[in-house]
């Protein structure tokens, strides 16, 4: 068992993960840069380290202090959560060097998958089906590829991931042009040129599988996931199962990612993303080698705490269950609240928290990681926090959820909570008829209606706040008050 | 106390004559002050919008608390002088809310004239700042004038009661700690310098505030020193180095959103009475006067139809009724305050005068605010009443009145002649505010009896001469006595030359009197007792 | 005076017009009755026009956000702010004291921000910033480095960014 594990993270996700470290009795480590000082995974945590760097951002990235912040703090392992340094191949090394465990997949293996080119070419060795597409392409190789596969074409970064460094080419006019600039943007945000070209495929729904493994080759599945609803490429509702899925599909994908991280012998937690075709293909995507965002939907659906899995791998005690002994039940959805302004295009939005009242359900789990009083800046990502419903049904916990975001309060920052509740009451949702370009096709349906009356009482309750204003309307002596707009 | 029984019968052809008589007099009043109010020549309402100023009236909303009544005096002031060039007399003066807090305004009116100040504006001026002092409300000055009147300065200068009674007002307030806030939004000359220098709190606009003892044009008549207007007194000379003015403003909104926050941190007055218990509309019918007030000067009507129609729920307590009957006392509540009322029904006898002094001592002893109705023409003379002391009585009515400590009101509501008027807190007798009704008429005594006995009393001259009396002159003089007195006797005349604080329409009196009495109780009352009674 | 408001990017003015028997307050061109019980801890509770509302509110500075029946709005308070810029402004700035040019932070034609450092002036042994108070565009500088200065000499002269309402 592991001693002390320090949370390499921020936010929701390392709120989370010292939640399940207390409940395993296993001491929690939080860093954190001075802009967070007054963070709850700061309070959360048994002991927690601050970190020194110029801009937020860059403290959980600074992989040396980190390190050096579980020695000093006599950690054995350091969990990576998600984003920051999770996918960082060369930081998963420097802490194994160091001694310590890191709580995912060896360094190897996250190299491998981070090259979506090579990830790619590995899959299909395994024989997992992917996209038709083509890799290091000389531009003049490309077009003649282009004209045989057809278009319209998606353009990746090598090093990308996660939504990021992508561009869609709708014939052949753009396609150099998009692939020049394609190549230049990856260079700048991935430090790697490298772009390669898949068939887009249109109305696509987004399926991943949730594996976990022990190192030894002995892998499980955890059932898939949709994550088909996402704007600016970035997942906004998921959900387990995956609605009007066959099982035969179902096990096909599932099989397939098992088959994938077999062959890679993978450890600890991963999943395996995947297209889904209207015409019923499936081609790999990814696999992101770290625990993700939406994994509250398996946990309801299965009864796990993929967090502990972790953590028991990482102490080398292996999977606590076999493949036989999964079997998921009921329905689970997610979804991830934002500080945005869904009507301004999903801009950013920041603020501070004023007010934060959760609301407590059954079935209904939120994972925030912030407390009344906080600054939300650009500094950080904009997600604030998820809400999870569990149901018998999908429509039973549609509406756990929808109800949950009606008494959600979560005022001072603009936030996409209305927009998220008002996609849940869509009747194309609640049909389960998903694909990635959802909220676009839908995105006049998914404005807010007008409601004067209401706006009316919202602008009054404002009013009522202001102390210039309570002493106009209340202050006022008697007969002038009862006397009213009089002159004589 | 119990509700007024009403005797009126709203079919009668006599309420029906009268009603229409008096209907018809409050519409003119509408009409001649919606004209003194808003009509102006085009040429002088283009040059404020050229200067980019508000009007005074746009000025004066802004300011208020909306929502708010404002009560407007003398807005008729000087409509009889001057060949009607000064409406208004040149400027507003009134009573509002500013931020919860009743407050006078005095705001110029640069659409007349400039806003240069005429005699009658000074005594409006002071007025409304006498007013301010009696009550203890604090001031509100809105400042664009071009000065005095220049061709008239012998009657707005030298005197006591003319333009340095202003100021001598203004340090007096002042002094009492009652605030004053000034805000310049055009110039302020001469001695209109000094309004917003004695102000306790003052603001300027940039551009078009000014103030300076004198101007560009006498500057450079008495030393040759050409400078500009705003270099001389303007927003940045005087409150970036001299100091003179306290908050710059880019603009009128914002001089008027500086000037009601400075009023907002002005501490609340606490008044000397609250209201006793809610209000209550009265349950008469209060549109019913039109048709109670007679359509003739020499009628008399019942005072009890005009307190049913005033006081909360009709509700009366009559003092002594069955003597002294030509003057009904008693009390009532005004807007929940408790008043004693005095009201003439008939001319004062020797038992209701000193039924008057009676009940005015009880509303002393009380501290019952005053309100005094009038319809009076005069004692009753005559030998029989001489004997029985009626001038002793009388003298008694007036002591006790003017003596009295608590706040008295006064509203003319038909006539008032002679030394009537002393007894009932005519305008000589510091009431907190006084007010007319249309159809009112004051004087000496009535134009009939004046002509009359101005030619009586030449007549026995010539007699004593031996001369004949020649009838077209006797004529003559009798018809020129009576128009002067026509002239002189209106409600209008009285209220062009400032006797009354202004004409109301009778069915907005219980709304005046209201703000006036709620203003009046700001103060704490004076020091009780009398003077000598003759007995 | 009328309250400016932004509800949620929409600009609107109120204005109270009663106060009894009810609070009545105009938004826009629409009157409403509001009977208002206030809550503790941001709940509030209140009946406009008949009908009941209950709900969230906080204040973040000059926003207040409100939370009722399910959706949120962000009002924002304008206050009585001067729609021309404030009365602070100049566009001549001089000297209020004698002394002496240390730098000069800006040149001729350049276009300033409210707060960028126009000059830097030192007077009885102390130094000062002279900074641009509104956005404008500077005219001329009119003394240069280790120029001594008396009191009213003109320093910097500005062209404002926004014409003035008149």
């Amino acid at each position: 068992m592991l001693r002390r594990v320090l949370v390499a993270n921020r936010g929701e996700i390392a709120c989370r993960i010292l939640r399940t470290l207390r409940a395993q009795g296993i001491a929690g480590v939080a860093v954190y840069h001075h802009e967070d000082r007054a963070a709850p995974h700061v309070r959360l945590a048994d002991a927690a380290v601050p970190l020194d760097a110029e801009v937020p951002t860059a403290a959980y990235l600074d992989q040396a202090q980190i390190i050096e912040a579980a020695r000093h703090a006599g950690a054995d392992a350091i969990h990576p959560g998600y984003g920051f340094l999770s996918e960082n191949a060369a930081f998963a090394e420097r802490v194994a060097n160091a001694g310590l465990i890191f709580v995912g997949p060896d360094a190897g293996t996250i190299r491998l998958m981070g090259d979506k080119i090579r990830a790619r070419e590995f899959a299909a060795e395994q024989g997992v089906p992917v996209a038709p597409g083509i890799l290091e392409a000389q531009p003049g190789q490309l077009a003649a590829w282009a004209a045989g596969v057809g278009f319209p074409l998606l353009i990746k970064a090598a090093a990308g991931g996660g939504g990021k460094g992508m561009r869609i080419v709708r014939n052949g006019a753009e396609l150099a042009e998009s692939l020049r600039v394609a190549a230049a943007e990856a260079e700048r945000y991935f430090g790697d040129g490298r772009v390669y070209a898949e068939r887009y495929i249109e109305q696509p729904r987004h399926i991943e599988v949730q594996v976990l493994g022990d190192g030894q080759g002995n892998v499980v599945h955890l059932f898939e996931r949709e994550c088909s609803l996402q704007r600016r490429y970035q997942k906004i509702v998921e959900e387990s199962p995956a609605p009007n899925l066959s099982p035969t599909l179902r096990a096909a994908i599932c099989g397939a990612a098992v088959r994938l991280a077999q062959a890679a012998r993978y450890r600890n937690a991963g999943t395996v993303e995947f297209v889904l075709a209207p015409d019923g293909q499936f081609y790999f995507l990814e696999m992101n080698t770290r625990l993700q965002v939406e994994h509250p939907v398996t946990e309801y659906v299965l009864n796990v705490d993929l967090v502990a899995e972790q953590l028991r791998i990482a102490a080398g005690a292996g999977l606590s269950f076999s493949q036989t002994d999964l079997a998921p039940r009921g329905h689970a959805i997610e979804c991830r609240i934002c500080a945005e302004e869904p009507e301004h295009d999903f801009r950013p939005a920041t603020g501070r928290i004023g007010l934060l009242r959760v609301p407590q359900a059954p079935n209904l789990r939120f994972d925030g990681g912030i407390s009344p009083g906080q600054a939300i800046t650009p500094a950080f990502d904009s997600m604030l926090a998820k809400l999870v419903a569990f149901g018998a049904t999908r429509a039973a916990a549609a509406s756990t959820l929808q109800q949950g975001l009606h008494e959600l309060v979560l005022l001072g920052v603009p936030t996409n909570i209305d927009y998220l509740a008002r996609v849940l009451r869509h009747p194309q949702f609640l049909a389960g008829q998903l694909h990635t370009a959802f909220l676009v096709q839908y995105a006049q349906d998914l404005l807010p209606p007008e409601a004067p009356e209401q706006a009316a009482a919202a602008t009054l309750a404002a009013l009522l706040t202001d102390a210039d204003f309570r002493h106009a309307a209340f202050d006022v002596p008697e007969p002038h008050a009862t006397i009213g707009a009089w002159r004589n | 106390m119990r509700t007024v029984q009403s005797s009126v019968r709203t079919s009668s052809p006599e309420f029906r004559r009268r009603y229409a008589h008096n209907k018809a007099l409050a519409q003119q009043l509408r009409t001649r002050q919606e004209a003194a109010r808003h009509e102006r020549a085009p040429r002088d309402l283009e040059r404020l919008a050229s200067q980019g100023k508000l009007l005074p009236r746009q000025r004066l909303e802004r300011l208020l608390d909306p929502g708010t009544p404002f009560l407007e005096l003398s807005t008729l002031a000087a409509n009889m002088s001057y060949g009607g060039e000064s409406p208004g007399a040149s400027c507003i003066t009134g009573i509002g809310i500013v931020c919860g807090r009743e407050v006078m305004v005095h705001a110029d009116d640069p659409t007349v004239k400039g806003g240069a100040w005429y005699p009658l504006t000074i005594k409006k001026i002071v007025r409304a700042l006498d007013v301010a002092i009696e009550n203890r409300l604090p001031v509100v000055h809105l400042c664009d004038s071009a000065g005095g009147q220049l061709q008239l300065q012998s009657q707005l200068f030298p005197d006591r009661y003319m333009a340095g009674r202003i100021f001598r007002n203004q340090s007096l307030l002042s002094k009492m700690g009652v605030r004053q806030l000034a805000i310049v939004f055009g110039h302020c000359t001469a001695g209109g310098a000094y309004v917003p220098a004695l102000s306790d709190y003052n603001v300027i606009v940039r551009g078009t505030g000014a103030v300076f003892l004198g101007g560009p044009p006498l500057v450079k008549a008495a030393t040759g020193e050409i400078v500009s207007v705003d270099e001389l007194g303007g927003c940045d000379l005087h409150t970036r180095i001299s100091g003179t003015c306290d908050y710059p403003a880019a603009d009128e909104d914002e001089a008027l959103a500086i000037g009601r926050d400075i009023v907002a941190q002005w501490e609340r007055q606490p008044k000397w009475r609250t209201p006793e218990q809610s209000s209550e509309a009265p349950l008469l019918d209060p549109d019913d006067l039109y048709g109670v007030i007679p359509d003739d000067i020499k009628q008399t009507f019942d005072m009890r139809e005009v307190i049913g129609r005033i006081a909360d729920g009709s509700r009366f307590h009559e003092y002594k009724p069955a003597y002294g009957t030509t003057l009904v006392c008693g009390f009532a509540h005004l807007w929940g305050y408790r008043i004693g009322l005095l009201a003439n029904n008939g001319i004062l006898f020797n038992d209701s005068a000193i039924k008057g002094a009676h009940f005015i001592e009880l509303c002393n002893q009380n501290n019952t605010p005053l309100l005094f109705l009038q319809n009076i023409t005069g004692y009753m003379i005559g030998r029989e009443y001489e004997a029985a002391g009626i001038t002793k009585d009388g003298a008694k009515m007036i002591m006790a009145q003017s003596c009295s400590h608590v706040p008295k009101l006064t509203v003319m509501c038909h006539g008032s002649f002679g030394a009537g008027n002393y007894g009932m807190c005519g305008r000589a007798f510091d009431g907190r505010l006084l007010f007319s009704w249309p159809n009112h008429q004051i004087a000496v005594m009535g134009g009939e009896q004046a002509a009359a006995t101005l030619v009586e009393v030449k007549v026995r001259q010539l007699q004593r001469t031996g001369a004949d009396a020649d009838p077209a002159a006797l004529r003559q003089l009798r018809e020129a006595t009576l128009k002067a007195y026509e002239e002189q006797t209106s409600a209008y005349y009285s209220t062009s030359e400032l006797w009354d604080d202004g004409i109301l329409d009778p069915v907005d009196t219980r709304n005046a009197l209201g703000i006036g009495l709620s203003a009046a109780l700001n103060a704490p009352p004076g020091v009780p007792g009398n003077g000598v009674f003759r007995f | 005076m009328a309250y400016r408001l932004q509800v949620d990017g929409r600009e609107l003015e109120a204005q109270i017009v009663a106060r009894r028997p009810e609070l009545g307050v105009r938004i826009g061109t629409v009157r409403h009755r509001i009977c208002a019980q206030h809550d503790a801890a941001g709940e509030f509770s209140l009946s406009v026009d008949g009908v009941g509302y209950r709900g969230w509110r906080c204040r973040v500075g000059d926003e207040v956000h409100v939370r009722l029946q399910g959706r949120t709005y962000v009002v924002r308070l304008m206050g009585h702010e001067a729609r021309t810029p404030g009365a602070e402004a100049l566009d001549e700035i001089r000297a209020s004291m004698p002394g002496v040019v240390v730098a000069v932070q800006c040149e001729s034609g350049q276009a300033v921000k409210a707060g960028d450092k126009l000059l830097t002036l030192e007077s009885m042994k102390l130094q000062t910033s002279i900074v641009a108070l509104r956005d404008a565009t500077v005219r001329e500088v009119h003394v240069t480095p280790e120029a001594v200065f008396e009191r009213g000499a003109l320093l910097v002269s500005l062209v404002p960014e926004e014409s003035r309402e008149s």
